[in-house]
């Protein structure tokens, strides 16, 4: 009976282990990927569900964003590193939409933008996106944003945009480098771009 | 190629940094710190493209809480439509009609009605509709400009002037701490015109300080929000945050060089022992077209 005992123990002994081992490497794997906000969304990819690509067949880059908080508060508490947290999907996206549905998924660029835009800042647009129904075949290279979100309100933020994209304008290849400065205001009907300052220019 | 898009409501953050508000109202301004405030309870603007905010220093210090004079009086204008503006600029010793009060000097309305009696002044003298006020004292002039950090700014001559503001700068390029430049925006013995030239150079320094904070913006947007976090922090005012945050936006959208200072012409005078300047008739077209264009 002792020896069977000291099996089970053995038994039970080399059970927890593998439980743990494997909690923990599935811990370290979750930590890995989890991206804090602060990677992109996945490999190349055709722009979020919730926006029909205009030519769906072409891979997009992926979108990196950081998002923060500011003014910089040192270390922030864990109250305002929540606070942050819950608003910044929310400010990501409302980006994002700007951005797919004035690059790659133009086509509803007019559903988005009442959606998104004040008034003022849809006329300023004269109602079209921002790359010309004449260029076909967009790939975006490179599509970043940094944000910063009001630690104080979480009603306000800023986001600095860079993309990079390539087109066609009838047989000719374009290659085109856009910097954007949004100013964005949650609302009733949620997150707004209430400003924007964007440059966009063709690159050799 | 740069588009930008119309704030939907015009305001003015850049003169938050200047100067703090006093709420409507608060009649003790006093020591009181930076405040910042609407003119009229009924906040709506005459025409949504244009915004004049009243910017006062007052001369409040430690040992002087009573009595404070408005110091410092300018009139920012901002066109949102055609994104120009102006800042008009009043010398202290400007002899007015104060409604209620008879007449005297325009900073002597701070202290016998408070930020609303100088708003009704100026407003009374230039027949511009004010939305906003903007008031600080020493103290938290000094504090908000340490907090943004040092100013560059551009001296154009030597100034020493230990007997008044204690500014001591050689000419050239500075970058001026909070007690530099409260020296310099408070110094005139210097100049040739003496208060005159001390008004119109407290409208240079805030220009330089709306070029230093659009250079960090357009470096960092992120910055506006500290902009507007040192703002919130060091005044107390009923402007709410979204409010505020437009303004700053607002700022940082209108050049420097599209916003023209304009000292109100003057003669000098006395009324009685006390030595004043009257302000000469060719202001009335000054006013007229401020009121017009919100821009100089």
């Amino acid at each position: 009976m002792d020896l069977l005992r000291s099996d089970d123990n053995e038994n039970w002994t080399a059970l927890l282990a593998a439980v743990v081992s494997a909690f923990l490497i599935t811990a370290l794997i979750a930590f890995v990927l989890d991206d804090g906000g602060m990677k992109g969304d996945g490999p190349r990819e055709r722009p979020r569900a919730g926006l029909q690509a205009d030519e769906p067949r072409i891979p997009q880059a992926r979108w990196k964003m950081a998002a923060f908080a500011a003014p910089n508060p040192g270390v922030p508490t864990n109250r305002q590193r929540k606070a942050v947290k819950r608003v910044t999907p929310q400010v990501k996206e409302t980006v994002q939409d700007l951005y797919d549905a004035l690059t790659v998924s133009r086509r509803q660029f007019s559903k988005v933008a009442r959606r998104l835009l004040p008034a003022d800042a849809r006329k300023s647009l004269r109602g079209r996106p921002l790359v010309p129904f004449k260029l076909t075949r967009i790939q975006t290279l490179k599509r970043e944003a940094r944000i910063a979100i009001d630690l104080k309100t979480r009603a306000a933020a800023s986001a600095k945009v860079t993309l990079r994209f390539r087109a066609r304008s009838g047989k000719k290849r374009v290659m085109v480098a856009h910097n954007g400065t949004l100013w964005l205001e949650r609302s009733k009907k949620g997150w707004q771009i209430i400003a924007f300052d964007l440059d966009q220019r063709k690159r050799s | 190629m740069i588009k930008r898009a119309s704030v939907l409501m015009s305001f003015l953050m850049i003169v938050t940094l200047l100067v703090p508000l006093v709420g409507e109202q608060d009649r003790s301004a006093g020591a009181a710190g930076a405040v910042l405030g609407r003119v009229h309870r009924n906040f709506q603007p005459v025409d949504k493209h244009k915004v004049f905010i009243l910017v006062i220093g007052n001369d409040a210090r430690e040992g002087n809480p009573d009595n404070v004079r408005a110091d410092a009086l300018h009139i920012v204008g901002i066109n949102t439509k055609t994104m120009k503006g102006g800042i008009l600029n009043f010398p202290r010793d400007s002899y007015v009609s104060i409604p209620g009060s008879g007449s005297g000097r325009i900073n002597e309305s701070l202290y016998r009605g408070g930020p609303e009696l100088v708003a009704r002044t100026v407003e009374s003298l230039t027949g511009i509709r004010l939305d906003y006020w903007l008031m600080t004292g020493f103290e938290d002039f000094r504090h908000i400009v340490r907090k943004i950090g040092k100013i560059p700014y551009k001296i154009d001559r030597d100034i020493f002037d230990p007997t008044g503001s204690g500014a001591a700068l050689k000419k050239g390029t500075k970058f001026l701490k909070g007690e530099q430049a409260l020296a310099y925006v408070r110094t005139r013995h210097s100049f040739p015109r003496g208060d005159i030239d001390r008004t119109t150079n407290q409208a240079s320094f805030m220009l330089a300080l709306l070029r230093m904070f659009q250079g960090e913006v357009r470096s960092d947007p992120a910055k506006l929000l500290r902009w507007v976090g040192i703002t919130r922090d060091y005044t107390r005012n009923d402007v709410p945050s979204e409010e505020m945050f437009r303004l700053a936006i607002l700022a940082s959208q209108i050049k420097p060089k599209k916003m023209k200072s304009v000292t109100v012409p003057v003669s000098y005078g006395s009324v009685g022992a006390a030595s004043v300047v009257f302000i000469q008739g060719g202001a009335h077209s000054i006013y007229a077209k401020f009121r017009r264009k919100a821009s100089l």
